[in-house]
Parts: C-alpha cells; sequence; structure tokens
C-alpha cells in the first residue's frame, strides 16, 4: 500500500503542482487518475516513482516513509507521456532493457519480449529503432517497456493516449486484463472520462492540484461530490439547471426561474439544503437519464433546440432552457429540427442536486 | 516548356555560384600540393605553372632534413591527449550543468565569458607560470613547464573546456530526463544510467565536440610558439622554422604544410557522418 | 459564402502520392467534415482547398469558377489551426485584428468587428492580455475569433479541438456548430475523431490512402458504410469483424465463422453475391447483446468487462475472434464466465475479405 500524506508540490516560487493532497494506493488495485491537462497527474506519479521529490508532506509504503529511497530502489515500473524510448537502442532492446538491467537469462528476455509484444501488436517493430516508428507505435513500445516486467507498482502516465481510437480500445481491454491476472498495482492517468470509468477499480479526480473526490467510478458517476466531478465524469458532460426550491407538503419542487418545474425530492433528502439567499441550486442530470417526451406528458420541461449532434448509435440534442443549455440523448432514428421546441421528461427523482456547485443530494438511477 | 527552361536556367546559376566558391576555397589548398612537388625554379614563376616535372625534393628536405615528422609526432601527442581531456571533464561539467542546473546559469555564463579573453592576453601569465612550474620538481616529473608537451596540453585543456562545455550542454538539456528515469526506474544507479543511456546518447554531440577540439589543438599556433621550443615543438612552429632568414623556402614548407594538413583531413572525412548526425543531433521525442 | 467543387484532384510531394485525384462538391453553407487517419491525405485537401498548397492536377472551384491560381489571401478563406498560431507578443485584441490590419480596415470599423467577435467568443475580458498563458481552449477561441472577423466566405478548421479534455471539447465543439447554424459558412472540418465528425457535419467524407472512401450524412456513414474501411473506422466502440466463409444452399444465403452459420437477411443476398466466398462480416457492438433472445446465440468467453456506468463494454471471445457487446450497466460478467450472445443479423454488413487488409495496415 502507496499513501501520500499532506503532499505539497511547488515548482519554482509560484507554480504549485499539488496541494497537499491524500491518496492512497492499496495494494492490487487499479487506480486511475483522472484530471485536465496540468492538474498535476504526473507529478503524483514521479513522487510515487521517487523521481521528484514533495515541497513538504510524506510518501509511505506500507506505513512506512520511502521519501529518502531513491528511484532505483523502489522496484516501481514507468511509462512516460513523452515515451521516453531509447533511440539508441532498437525497439526489442528497448522492451528488453528492463529485464537486462535485473540480470534475467536470455531466454527468459526473449520469451517476455515476445509476448509483450505481441499483446500490444508491435511484434513485426522488434528490429526497428524507435526514430522511424509513428507515435502510436511508440507509445506501444514504451506501455511495453513498463509492464514487461514484475514490479510493486506501475505508473502508466497517459500510455494510450496517442494511440487511434481502435488500437485504444482493443489494448485499454489487455490492459485491463493483464492486470487482473498479475494481480498488480497499478496507477493510470488519462484525461479521459471513459478510459477513467472503464478501467480504475477507483478513481481519483483531480483538479488544480486537489483531489475533487476519489471513489469507485459508480460512486464518481451516480454521486459526484460536486459540480466539477459531475461534470467531468461521464461522457457526454452532465447537464445544469438553475432552479429555485419550494416547499409543497412533505417534497420540496425545483422549478426553473421562468416557472417550469424540474423535478420534486423528498424533503429528508434535501436535509442540507440550506437557505442561503444568492446561493446557486442547480439540479444535474446526464444526457442518457432523461428522455425526449410525448406532446402530453405531464409535468415536462419545455425548451428550444439549439444544436443536434449525430453519434451514430445515438443522437443528443442541446437544449435552451432559460439561460442554460441541456443534453437529451434520443434515438438515431428519430428527426429533430434546430428551433423545434420539445419537452423533456425526467424519470422519478433520476436527479441531481448541487449548491453553490457542493452536491446536496442523489437521486438513485436504476434503484 | 516555358516552366523547364526557366529551371534549367536556375540549375546552371545554381552550379556556377558553386564553381566560383570552390574556386576561392580550393585554390589556395590546391596552390599548395602543387608546390610541395615543384623544384624551386618553377615555384615562385608568374604566372603560376600547371605544368612541371614533379619532384619529392621537397618532402625529402621537410622529412629527412628538418625531421618533421617529429613535430607531427609532437601534435599527435598532445593534441589527442587534450582532446580526450576536454571530452571527460567537459561532458561531466556539461551534465551536470545541464542536469543540475550548477550556479543557476551563472557559473556556466562565467566559464564561457573565459573565452572572451584573446589569448595574446593571457599567454605572457602563462608563460610565468610554466616557467616557474617548470622548474619545481613536480613540474619536471610531470613535464609541465616550457618546452614540455604538459604545458601545452594543459593549455589546449583550459582553451577549449568553455567551449566543449557549452556546446555539450545543449546536447545534454536535449535528452529527455524521462529517458534517466526511466532507467533509474529500471534499477540502474546513476553512474550506470551515465554510462548505458546518457553517454550512448548523446555519442553524436560528443564526437562533434572532439572533432572541433582536435581541429583546434591541431592548428594552434600562438601557445604553441611561445611555449616550446624545440623539444615539445608542434606542426605549426615547425612549418615556421622553415621561414629562416636566408629566406622562405617554398617547396619545403609546402611540402610540411600538406603533411601537417593530411592528417587532420583524413580524420575529419572519417568522422563527417558523426559530425552531420551530432549537429542535427534531437532524442526521440513526440 | 461559397460553394466547391474538385475535380480530379492530385497532389503529389516528389513521388509521394498524398492525393490520387478526388473529385468532390461542398454546397453552400454546407458543414463538411473530412475524417480520415493520419496520412490519409485529409490535411493535404484543405490546404490545397486554402490555396497554401499548390494543386498538382485537377482544379477547385470556388462558385463555378477555377481557382486554382487564386492566391491564399484572394480566397478569402479563413483556416484555424491545430497549433492556434498565435502571435506570441501582440495582445488578443490585436491577434484578432490582425488579419483585418493586413486588409488595410478602416481603424473604427476594425474595432467594432473585433469588439462584435471577441463578445460572441466570450473573450471580452482577455482582449487587453497576451497570448501567454491561455488556457487551451481560450487559446482556440482566440484563434477561431481570428479566422471569423474577417467574414470569410470558407471556413477551414483543421484539427481545432484534438488537444482539448473531454469537457473542453464538448463545449468547443457545440460552438462550432452553433457558429455554422447562426452563420452558415460553408465549413470544412478536418479530423482524426469520428465522433467529432458525426456530430458536427452534415456530410462526412471518409479518406484514406488518399483516396475518398465515401462522402455521406453522418447516418447513411454510420449505418451503411461503403466498405470495409469505413465501417471500421466510424463508430465509437469500434466494429466487431470477423472472417467468414460465404455459402449458398437450400436454406439460402448464409455467412460461416468460428464453426457457427448464420443465414443472411434478404437486404444481404446481392452483397454476398457480390462479395463471393471469402467474406469479411461486421456487426456493430450495439446490435448484440449477452441474452438467448435472437435468431442467432453463440457461446463465447468473457474476456474483460468495462463499466462505463451509462453501459457496460463486454469484450468476448468467440473462437479466435474477439467481439465487443454494448450491455445494459446491470450486465456485468465476469472475466472467463461463458455467455450466451446474440446476434442481430439485421444489422449484418459483409463486406470482401480483400478489405481486411486494410485494416491490418492501419494498426501496424
Amino acid at each position: 500500500m502507496y499513501e501520500l500524506k499532506a503532499v505539497h508540490k511547488r515548482y519554482g516560487l509560484a507554480k504549485v503542482a499539488l496541494r497537499k493532497i491524500d491518496l492512497t494506493v492499496r495494494d492490487r488495485e487499479f487506480l486511475v487518475i483522472y484530471g485536465p491537462a496540468g492538474a498535476g497527474k504526473s507529478t503524483i506519479l514521479n513522487i510515487l516513482a521517487g523521481i521528484t521529490r514533495p515541497t513538504s508532506g510524506d510518501v509511505r509504503r506500507d506505513g512506512v516513509s520511502i521519501l529518502r529511497v531513491p528511484p532505483e530502489r523502489r522496484d516501481a515500473a514507468m511509462a512516460f507521456e513523452n515515451y521516453a524510448l531509447y533511440s539508441h537502442l532498437s525497439v526489442g532492446e528497448n522492451l528488453a532493457f528492463p529485464l537486462r538491467a535485473r540480470g534475467l537469462g536470455a531466454a527468459e528476455i526473449a520469451s517476455r519480449v515476445a509476448r509483450i509484444s505481441g499483446i500490444l501488436g508491435i511484434g513485426h517493430l522488434l528490429d526497428r529503432r524507435p526514430g522511424l516508428l509513428s507515435g502510436g507505435q511508440r507509445q506501444r513500445v514504451a506501455l511495453g517497456r513498463a509492464i514487461i516486467r514484475p514490479a510493486d507498482i506501475y505508473l502508466l502516465d497517459e500510455p494510450v493516449g496517442h494511440l487511434d481510437a481502435k488500437l485504444r480500445h482493443k489494448i485499454r481491454a489487455e490492459l485491463k486484463a493483464l492486470a487482473d491476472d498479475l494481480s498488480a498495482t497499478v496507477v493510470f492517468t488519462t484525461t479521459s472520462s471513459r478510459e477513467a470509468l472503464a478501467l480504475g477499480d477507483r478513481v481519483a479526480v483531480l483538479n488544480e492540484g486537489r483531489i475533487e473526490q476519489a471513489g469507485t467510478p459508480e460512486e464518481l458517476y451516480h454521486r459526484p461530490a460536486n459540480a466539477f466531478v459531475a461534470s467531468f465524469v461521464g461522457d457526454p458532460p452532465m447537464s445544469f439547471l438553475s432552479v429555485a426550491p419550494r416547499r409543497e407538503g412533505d417534497r420540496i419542487a425545483f422549478a426553473t426561474p421562468g416557472g417550469m418545474p424540474v423535478a420534486a425530492l423528498p424533503a429528508r433528502a434535501v436535509e442540507s439544503l440550506r437557505d442561503e439567499p444568492g446561493s446557486r441550486i442547480q439540479i444535474g442530470f446526464r444526457s442518457n437519464e432523461v428522455r425526449l417526451a410525448g406532446p402530453d406528458d405531464p409535468g415536462t420541461l419545455r425548451g428550444r433546440v439549439d444544436v443536434v449532434e449525430n453519434l451514430g448509435y445515438v443522437k443528443i440534442a442541446l437544449v435552451g432552457i432559460g439561460e442554460d443549455q441541456v443534453s437529451v440523448s434520443f434515438p438515431a432514428s428519430r428527426h429533430l429540427s434546430v428551433g423545434e421546441t420539445v419537452a423533456i421528461a425526467f424519470p422519478r427523482d433520476a436527479v441531481h442536486l448541487f449548491q453553490n456547485a457542493r452536491a446536496i443530494a442523489h437521486a438513485a438511477p436504476y434503484a | 516548356m516555358l516552366q523547364r527552361d526557366s529551371s534549367f536556367a536556375k540549375e546552371a546559376l545554381r552550379y556556377g555560384l558553386i564553381v566560383i566558391v570552390l574556386g576561392f576555397i580550393v585554390f589556395p589548398i590546391l596552390w599548395m600540393v602543387l608546390t610541395s612537388f615543384k623544384p624551386p625554379q618553377d615555384v615562385m614563376v608568374s604566372p603560376p605553372r600547371f605544368l612541371f616535372t614533379p619532384t619529392l625534393d621537397n618532402y625529402y628536405h621537410a622529412i629527412v632534413d628538418k625531421n618533421f615528422l617529429f613535430y607531427i609526432k609532437n601534435t599527435l601527442v598532445i593534441s589527442v591527449t587534450s582532446t580526450v581531456l576536454v571530452v571527460i571533464i567537459g561532458a561531466l561539467a556539461a551534465y551536470s550543468f545541464a542536469r543540475y542546473n550548477v550556479g543557476d546559469g551563472h557559473i556556466l555564463f562565467f566559464i564561457l565569458s573565459t573565452k572572451m579573453f584573446p589569448a595574446i592576453a593571457v599567454i605572457l601569465p602563462y608563460f610565468l607560470i610554466f616557467r616557474n612550474i617548470g622548474k619545481t620538481d613536480v613540474g619536471r616529473f610531470l613535464g609541465i613547464g616550457l618546452d614540455q608537451p604538459g604545458a601545452l596540453i594543459i593549455s589546449y585543456t583550459m582553451f577549449n573546456l568553455p567551449f566543449a562545455i557549452w556546446l555539450l550542454v545543449s546536447f545534454f538539456q536535449d535528452i529527455p530526463r524521462e529517458l534517466e528515469h526511466s532507467a533509474r526506474l529500471d534499477g540502474l544507479s546513476r553512474l550506470k544510467v551515465l554510462r548505458k543511456v546518457v553517454f550512448p546518447l548523446a555519442a553524436p554531440g560528443i564526437a562533434v565536440t572532439g572533432v572541433f577540439t582536435l581541429i583546434f589543438c591541431w592548428n594552434e599556433f600562438l601557445f604553441a610558439y611561445i611555449l616550446t621550443r624545440q623539444k615539445a615543438s608542434t606542426v605549426t612552429v615547425g612549418v615556421e622554422s622553415f621561414f629562416t632568414l636566408q629566406g622562405i623556402l617554398w617547396g619545403p614548407v609546402a611540402a610540411a604544410a600538406t603533411i601537417s594538413v593530411l592528417p587532420m583531413m583524413i580524420f575529419v572525412l572519417a568522422m563527417q557522418r558523426y559530425m552531420v548526425r551530432g549537429l542535427t543531433f534531437g532524442a526521440v521525442r513526440g | 459564402m461559397a460553394s466547391i467543387r474538385a475535380e480530379n484532384l492530385v497532389k503529389r510531394y516528389g513521388a509521394f502520392r498524398a492525393v490520387h485525384g478526388i473529385d468532390f462538391d461542398i454546397a453552400d453553407g454546407e458543414f463538411v467534415a473530412i475524417l480520415g487517419p493520419s496520412g490519409c491525405g485529409k490535411s493535404s485537401t484543405m490546404r490545397m482547398i486554402a490555396g497554401l498548397e499548390s494543386i498538382t492536377e485537377g482544379a477547385i472551384y470556388f462558385d463555378g469558377k477555377r481557382a486554382n491560381e487564386t492566391r491564399a489571401r484572394d480566397r478569402n478563406v479563413a483556416m484555424s489551426f491545430e497549433s492556434y498560431a498565435l502571435y506570441p507578443t501582440i495582445t488578443i485584441y490585436e491577434n484578432i485584428a490582425f488579419p483585418l490590419r493586413s486588409a488595410a480596415v478602416e481603424a473604427r470599423e476594425i474595432d467594432r468587428r473585433v469588439r462584435d467577435v471577441a463578445e460572441k467568443m466570450e473573450l471580452t475580458a482577455l482582449l487587453d492580455l497576451k497570448p501567454h498563458g491561455l488556457s487551451s481552449g481560450q487559446a482556440q477561441r482566440v484563434g477561431l475569433a481570428r479566422a471569423l472577423v474577417r467574414k470569410p466566405s470558407v471556413f477551414l478548421l483543421d484539427e481545432p479541438i484534438s488537444h482539448l479534455d473531454t469537457r473542453q471539447r464538448y463545449r468547443m465543439r457545440r460552438f462550432i456548430k452553433s457558429l455554422h447554424q447562426e452563420f452558415h459558412y460553408t465549413m470544412i472540418y478536418v479530423t482524426h475523431d469520428q465522433e467529432e465528425a458525426l456530430a458536427l457535419a452534415d456530410r462526412v467524407m471518409v479518406m484514406s490512402d488518399g483516396e475518398i472512401q465515401q462522402m455521406a450524412t453522418p447516418d447513411e456513414v454510420y449505418a451503411r458504410p461503403r466498405n470495409a474501411f469505413v465501417a471500421g473506422f466510424v463508430g465509437e466502440p469500434p466494429i466487431n469483424f470477423v472472417d467468414c466463409r460465404v455459402r449458398r444452399d437450400a436454406a439460402g444465403w448464409a455467412v460461416e465463422f468460428e464453426g457457427h452459420r448464420l443465414l443472411l437477411p434478404e437486404r444481404l443476398h446481392r452483397a454476398a453475391e457480390r462479395v463471393g466466398d471469402e467474406g469479411l462480416a461486421a456487426i456493430r457492438p450495439h446490435f448484440l447483446s449477452i441474452g438467448e433472445n435472437g435468431p442467432m446465440v453463440i457461446e463465447g468467453r468473457v474476456f474483460v468487462t468495462e463499466e462505463l456506468q451509462d453501459q457496460n463494454l463486454i469484450f468476448v471471445d468467440i473462437g479466435g475472434t474477439r467481439f465487443t457487446i454494448v450491455a445494459h450497466p446491470s450486465v456485468k460478467p465476469r472475466r472467463g464466465d461463458i455467455v450466451p450472445v446474440a446476434i442481430d443479423p439485421d444489422h449484418l454488413l459483409l463486406f470482401p475479405r480483400s478489405e481486411a487488409k486494410k485494416f491490418e495496415d492501419l494498426a501496424a
């Protein structure tokens, strides 16, 4: 188990990469660190690897501080975002490098190189120099070099970010299977919501050097702690509608500033909603949690179609409601025109409630 | 058709220019080589004669009478030793400047700034220093004194290091840090990382630096002239000794010059591949 | 505004042919996405339209008038680059004003137009800053604003959002789409991201190896791909391919793969005839399901289940072929489980085996 305790990292005087974060990497878990570019993802990996030392805070392995342990004595394997291939060595020699450094026998090295290069589809490139490879090929060599040897922890820095969609899809599955089979401890960074959800046993959402939320994909997706996580996890992003609350018996009803009712939640569920003048209350929902209603569905929300996007298997309408714009997915077979007025129906309670960007309540989606 | 013609004219112009430029560069060398084979009576005639009976007398005079190969040997020892020292010290220094930013750039600039002094400004102190060291037992033992190879080796090393460091720093900076990090994570110690990853990657840059240093040492005249008399003299001083009070021995001068240019020419041609690679050096990134 | 037509357009760089003689028609006000992998010729095509690249053979017509010899700056084409290409030494305001200044527009008119476009692009607060320190989304908007301020007749975008994160991409993508809806520029959008192409464009031009593989509406390209390349390149998760043998017997046309036999619907009979013996069957992950319902059910072994929360992706090995299945989030088989896979033959696609070659090249 690895722990970051109040780890703070500053570069130079002004640039803060990590702001006193606490993070645990459990044994044999696949932890994804997910955040926008510049959030501090690579810094966490570098600190775990021992390449970078935190400005303050502690790094522990099984309770013992490893701050002073140099990288060569940490038994971490890392794939770097910029590949870091040895340009003076062939692809095969690059893959064999970590094994040679550990003094493995030639036969063992050859069999491992063959296995890994097969999985990653780079078997035909073994004799080439990295300089002659495409970006996607280099990235696979970098990934292969990291996962070729047994290691206490694997640190993979956006290892599939430069692959084309089809290859990314394929290698993602291979990576997950491999990590399962080896019961490996993996820390993986990405800027893709889809990758984070697909791979992670747990996902830590990082933003501007802070961990916004860490939890299982299910928790992040269905119970995001705040509006940032809600809008960042899930593809397409969650939509938000500004609403005003009003008590209706034992329920609190929420309506748009224009007076259209959006949803009603049991008062019990929204206890933590505070009565603060000027606070911003928003209902959040995902495009697939709502649907386009028929003309006579009751209690529906009306808006004007601003944009229609075709994703092939499904279409997404961006519907303008007052100042807000929300996305609603609908079957690809249906046709909608820009400018058309549509009604949106909420399945009962399938909403998230936020006050000043903090989550107040989540209604269970498939319950 | 029109396009064809204009491109033909362009090509012709291009080759014309190349020929003119080559003329300027090649003619002095050609003159030197031709002169080295000319009998004395053909040397200084005007217009220069391109048809003559070649003779090896000049070479005989330079090699046998003047013992010119002795200068070659001196130069070889001094230049190669200095170059090896410059490359080793320079690579280590440049690496630490590139990676650890030693002295925050100030020391690096200071080192480079020593290049601002013209050699002629420091030659007198050097002369005095080496004269005094040469009188001590240590100086005699190490061969560091006037007219000793050690004096020139130290001077050349001192003089070439700043430029070598400055050149090498950029080569090391071009090697992504992640390459070293990756190798350390694979379990290599820092020294092994240098040996197995950094130096092989910087090899083209190191080769370029070595070539420049060697050429400089080989062709250096001022220090060699002031700091040596006879025992440790180099080729440039050797050639100069043909300019006697009785007159200039043009034929033997040309022969000696040709002999001293030859090793460098062969060397540079052999290293050309590395030089080009070194000058366009770049590690694998994106 | 302008319509664009290309006739037998060829681009050669020395001996290398980047574009192999393509023809297309882009209507006035249309939004066309050029979609393809790197090296397919899409950027060369766009650069020829912009006038940044000479045309080796063939012709380009703007509004029916041959434009091969028209200089880039006279085509009234605006282009936004992947790398933003902002001038670092001048303010955002001056960056946006730059194309107007070089066109010698009157100062008051410049000011009006810069402020106008800045407001639309939500850049008003940034006008006095220098580009250094802008977020990538902001820099991209400045790049777009600079392209728009000239009121171009054709608007070219070269991978404009490829390095933004998921959230910003959605935002910019919708922004670009609404720009088109509002101003009806003729827009040409180059991308390697099939989702962007489908989401944005009126028509998608799929390119590979310097040739147009298909040019059609997003629906068409997705549901009726003209060849295996288009089928494989368009769609997320990617379509499943399996080598098959095409047979005809008393029961009708059928395909055999991995020891199984699937009767083809009538819709595919003509394709089956054309394909010959060696076929490549394809089906989208959305038309496979885990369960016993369907005209054809095959057993497979689960390789991995990816829980994307809104849907689960289940990778199932059937014989030597790995299939991806999109399933409801409640369906979560474990690695190694044997599951029944139902195939909906109505959505099966059939291609000649020879077209499979293109994927191997692509994956290499």
